[in-house]
């Protein structure tokens, strides 16, 4: 596979053409401009331009120097070309292009920056008098690590390799997997790299009669915008089919590469007013377009693609989609309003949206002829503070929010004679969300507050009619959730360099909508900064900190109901949680030209849950319902950045930084209680990993407006822990060249 | 955590301890607040401050911030800072005014410059101004200030200037998954408006998330309700130790709410533990070390925890054909 030398020759041209038209607009309105403006006070224009040519080359340590597998960089960085001697990627890294006034500001502007592989973004801006218009252009690509699934065997008697339940299911590429040796090519059309490429367009254009001399009273902005974006590509899907669709037990558990083919078209307007000198506002509608135009992979299609090692029941419904992603259309309003008076300010705003889907059917659809789905939200906030007098002052928000779902309920139907979805879905969902505090300002730069905030849901749930599926005693949803907040926070600026700011506060939750919510939690975070100056330290130095923990349980997740449950008891679903964090950054200036920084951050969560067992019917299996054993979960995650950067040394600008980070996670499970859950549970997905970049650059001016710079990036990435059969590590050097040229 | 444990509350002494720490931290900034406070950024007027004219000062300030042009609308120095006669006399700078966010306001009328929220919020709430993140004397775009010693090459300007604060989150953004942020693919401000109130986002943080992922906004026939209510349930999206940002690694993420150990999960074929046998951390890469083959009619649940859950429910957002979200 070669994506790359299309694409490669498609972005220069597209670069190219972009740049000559860039420059020749440029150019061409520049004589325009500048008689329109020449008089002005503003004077005549400049033409400014400056930019910078990027040459990377890439070297890659083996494995993952193939086209065909994605490294663990290529997530984030495609590299493209990667199995040529010397990958290398070369485009302007900073392009920028514009008719500049005397006082500095555009009136047209043009900047391009692209730092790696289709990774591009492009603004245009206009600012002309009381006409203002802005364009964005974006481009992105964004890779999948090829873990599919993480298996626990990679082959499996009597069932060819990547088709059955618990084999791996990896691309073909010798020596990564071990054993593999069947070509899945026909699954993923010898394309093994999946990945995504977003495009996107937005404009705007906005109109001040202010700059065009017209004071209007009322109106003091028009705005028109619109946009368009592409996501084209491939997703990897997995999925289990039914025992009712699949003859071979053994073939039920499936992959698919999924071709995606998506585009949004968005447009939009709007208009800020004022009433008064006091009031102001803004009023937008938009409307976005979303579909979907690549087909989608049906239980019939499987059968053919790939061959061998499956069939269909012969009753089950061979046109059913996989993934089948609804075509919508949105309408959105927003409305909002402020008011500012005399160190009060007071904010109100309404928004509603309505997502509605539109244009194809699924099959089901089509076939039961069920009606289009839709979901509605509302909100209406209320935002303010006000002076108390004598340093006090009193803000709080409130916020509303209702959902609506309007799916078609006869779809369940279409599906399960049992009349519903297994699990219940919220039909409805009205929330309300608010705080009040009141603050003091003992003396100035300080602010010292006490407050209470609420949380509240109410969740319309809809169960399943029939006997079978997730019923209320059951349910790991309630319909109702209430939390109470209360806190203490304060921020004081002192002697000039040190600066501190906390928060502590306290919940409790008398009704608790999920298992994992917090029916009580502590909380606290900080941050500060000192600095110190030349009579303390030799040369300015300011560290700085934040810091902040949550603690909290929740023991009010019963599961009630008729049925016996285990051990006697009735029980609650214990969980219990820790997540906190901190990092140190110190920084130091030793002279006007060096800077060095370094910062070490590190954070973690801890998560208990209770041995809880119950013997109430839950699914079309019926059986029992528990979790059963004394899952613990845990990470831990470090990162260490230090750098330093010489600026403005002579012809030498100097920049050199370097990352560590490592992440660690492990689930665990105590044995001996219940079943061997606990067991199985320990280290399963266990993350142990390292990430190590080096970053440098050295520029050298060589004469005014051209600077000559040389870069080398190191990046390594080490999976210690290993439990997938695909080695991870990623070892990638870039040399990175460039010559910047300003006008 | 077993009852006792649960009775007695693991968690409750670090609660305690939590709460101390709290109070005595925001004590003591309380206490040393009162001592002898001294702001760098007088905003309010200088009394008895005169103009002096923008030429008086460029006689000292022959550039600032190494800008010697800047934008006409900024040029005259006493708008902003108010008058400098007593400055221009004493050098000292508690004698001139540094600009507070209302002098911004006062000339950015309503518009799209204007932030109509601006007050409400973390930011303002913090003591920001707006010249903590502009520099009205620059000619950058948006006037941002500029920060590179983040460490992030290849981050625009505007994530690098909010990193200098949020540093925990420049952290997170090494992560082994992590929105596109240090690579250049997107920014802070694709997702977060520093202007406004958090707390009150339009429609709630799925809105946000929309804008991008309409494909797994649905409307969807079967839906996952947390994936409904907030997105934020199940992803951390600055980073996250495992794939997909998801704020706990898979299984624990799911069966924190979710029951596996049922008859159906545990039949499902494949290979994995018999009975209770130990298992070891290290298959498959030593063969030696795999799982032991099932034994036909044993039950074992290795083919649900060995695996992400999400490898069988691969449409755990909604799905149009599967009430158990598989596809």
């Amino acid at each position: 596979m070669n994506i790359s030398g299309t694409d490669r020759k498609r972005v220069y041209a597209r670069g190219l053409v972009l740049g000559l038209l860039l420059a020749f607009s440029g150019l061409g309105i520049s004589g325009q401009a500048a008689g329109t403006e020449s008089g002005d006070s503003s004077g005549d224009l400049s033409f400014a331009a400056s930019g910078t040519l990027g040459v990377d080359f890439y070297v890659l340590e083996s494995p993952f120097d193939n086209d065909n597998v994605t490294g663990f960089f290529d997530q984030y960085r495609y590299i493209r070309d990667k199995s040529a001697q010397l990958p290398f990627f070369a485009d302007f890294t900073h392009l920028n292009l514009g008719l500049v006034r005397p006082d500095t500001t555009y009136l047209i502007r043009a900047e391009r920056w692209s730092r790696n592989a289709i990774n591009e973004n492009t603004l245009l801006d206009i600012d002309w008098k009381g006409l203002i218009f802005d364009a964005e252009i974006r481009r992105y690509r964004s890779d999948a690590l090829r873990f599919f699934p993480t298996g626990t065997e990679d082959d499996w008697p009597g069932v060819p390799q990547g088709l059955g339940f618990g084999t791996t299911y990896n691309p073909g590429v010798p020596g990564l997997i071990s054993n593999f040796t069947t070509d899945v090519g026909a699954i993923f059309a010898s394309d093994y790299r999946i990945g995504v490429e977003r495009f996107g367009v937005d404009t705007e254009i906005a109109l001040r009669p202010e700059g065009f001399g017209y004071d209007n009273r009322v109106l003091k902005e028009a705005r028109l915008r619109a946009g368009y974006g592409s996501r084209t590509g491939q997703r990897q899907d997995s999925f289990l089919l039914d025992l009712s669709e699949v003859a071979d037990p053994t073939s039920r558990f499936r992959g698919n590469r999924r071709a995606i083919d998506q585009s949004v078209t968005n447009a939009g307007l709007g208009a800020v007013f004022s009433l008064g000198k006091k009031v102001s506002g803004s009023l937008d509608f938009d409307v976005d377009r979303f579909s979907e135009a690549a087909g989608t992979v049906t239980l019939g299609d499987l059968a053919v693609d790939p061959a061998g090692g499956f069939a269909p029941n012969p009753a089950a419904t061979l046109d059913r989609e996989f993934f089948f992603v609804p075509d919508t259309n949105r309408y959105t309003g927003d409305f909002r309003i402020t008011r500012r008076q005399a160190g009060s300010i007071l904010n109100a705003g309404v928004f509603a949206t309505h997502l509605k889907q539109t244009g194809r059917l699924s099959n089901l659809q089509s076939r039961y002829n069920l009606g289009l789905n839709s979901v509605t939200t509302v909100s209406a906030h209320l935002d303010g503070a006000m002076p108390l007098g004598s340093g006090f002052a009193l803000s709080g928000f409130v916020k509303y929010i209702h959902r609506s779902n309007d799916t078609d309920e006869n779809s369940f139907l279409a599906l399960d004679p049992g009349g519903s979805q297994e699990s219940p879905y919220i039909r409805k969902r009205d929330a309300i969300r608010g705080s009040l505090e009141v603050s003091m300002k003992p003396v100035p730069y300080s602010r010292f507050a006490l407050g209470y905030g609420v949380d509240w849901v109410e969740r319309d749930l809809v169960y399943p009619s029939g006997a079978i599926g997730v019923q209320p005693d059951v349910s790991v949803i309630n319909p109702k959730s209430l939390s109470h907040r209360i806190f203490l926070k304060g921020r004081a600026r002192l002697f000039r360099s040190l600066q501190l700011s906390g928060e502590l506060g306290y919940l409790w939750a008398p009704d608790v909508g999920y298992p994992t919510d917090l029916s009580q939690a502590v909380s606290f975070r900080a941050r500060g900064s000192y600095s110190l100056g030349r009579r303390v330290a030799r040369f300015p130095l300011t560290v700085s900190f934040s810091g902040r923990v949550l603690d909290g349980k929740n023991d009010d997740f019963d599961l009630p109901g008729p049925g016996p449950v285990s051990n006697g008891a009735r029980r609650a679903k214990n969980f219990e949680r820790t997540d906190w964090g901190y990092d140190l950054t110190l920084t130091a200036l030793p002279s006007a030209s060096v800077a060095l920084y370094g910062t070490f951050s590190q954070s973690g969560d801890e998560q208990d849950s209770d041995y809880v067992r119950t013997t109430l019917a839950r699914s079309a299996g019926g059986g029992n319902f528990y979790v059963d054993s004394i899952p613990h979960y845990s990470s831990d995650l470090k990162s260490l950045i230090i750098g330093g950067t010489l600026s403005d040394f002579g012809s030498v600008d100097l920049g050199l930084s370097a990352a560590m980070t490592w992440a660690e996670m492990m689930a665990s499970g105590a044995s001996g209680v219940g079943s061997n859950v606990g067991q199985l549970i320990d280290g399963a997905n266990r993350i142990e990993s390292r990430f190590l970049t080096l970053d440098s650059d050295f520029d050298y001016s060589i004469r005014q407006g051209l600077i000559a710079g040389l870069g080398y990036r190191y990046q390594q990435f080490i999976d210690t822990a290993q439990l997938g059969p695909l080695n991870l590590d990623d070892t990638v050097h870039t040399v990175m060249l460039r010559l910047k040229v300003a006008l | 955590m077993s009852d006792d444990q649960s009775e007695s509350g693991k968690g409750q002494p670090f609660s305690a301890t939590l709460l101390l720490l709290g109070v005595v931290v925001l004590g003591v900034a309380c206490a040393t607040v009162v001592w002898n406070p001294v702001g760098s950024r007088r905003t309010e007027p200088i009394v008895g401050a005169l103009p002096e004219g923008s030429e008086e000062c460029r006689v000292c300030h022959e550039d600032v911030h190494g800008q010697s042009a800047m934008p006409l609308y900024h040029a005259d120095c006493e708008s902003c800072h108010g008058g400098g006669s007593l400055h221009s006399e004493s050098e000292a700078i508690a004698d001139i005014r540094h600009p507070g966010s209302g002098d911004c306001l006062a000339c950015h009328t309503p518009g799209r410059d204007t932030h109509l929220q601006w007050g409400l919020g973390g930011h303002s709430e913090a003591g920001l101004i707006c010249s903590d993140c502009h520099d009205p004397h620059n000619g950058r775009r948006l006037s941002l200030r500029e920060f590179k010693r983040s460490g992030f090459p290849d981050m625009d300007a505007a994530s690098q200037l909010c990193i200098e604060c949020h540093s925990n989150v420049g952290a997170e953004l090494r992560y082994p998954s992590h929105h596109p942020v240090a690579e250049g693919g997107m920014t802070c401000t694709s997702c977060h408006d520093p202007h406004e109130d958090p707390r009150v986002i339009a429609g709630g943080a799925n809105q946000r998330c929309s804008g991008c992922h309409q494909d797994l906004m649905g409307p969807w026939i079967y839906e996952h309700p947390p994936a409904a209510e907030d997105c934020g349930t199940c992803h951390a999206p600055h980073g996250a130790v495992t794939t997909d940002l998801l704020a706990t690694a898979q299984p624990m993420l799911c069966i924190g709410c979710h029951t596996v150990n049922d008859p159906y999960h545990q039949s499902l074929q494949g290979p994995g533990i018999s009975g209770n046998s130990p298992i070891s951390q290290d298959f498959p890469v030593d063969p030696s070390q795999r799982i032991k083959p099932q034994i036909p009619g044993e039950r074992n649940q290795a083919g649900t925890f060995l695996r992400r859950c999400t490898d069988c429910h691969g449409a755990v957002h909604g799905s149009y054909t599967d009430e158990h979200l598989r596809h």
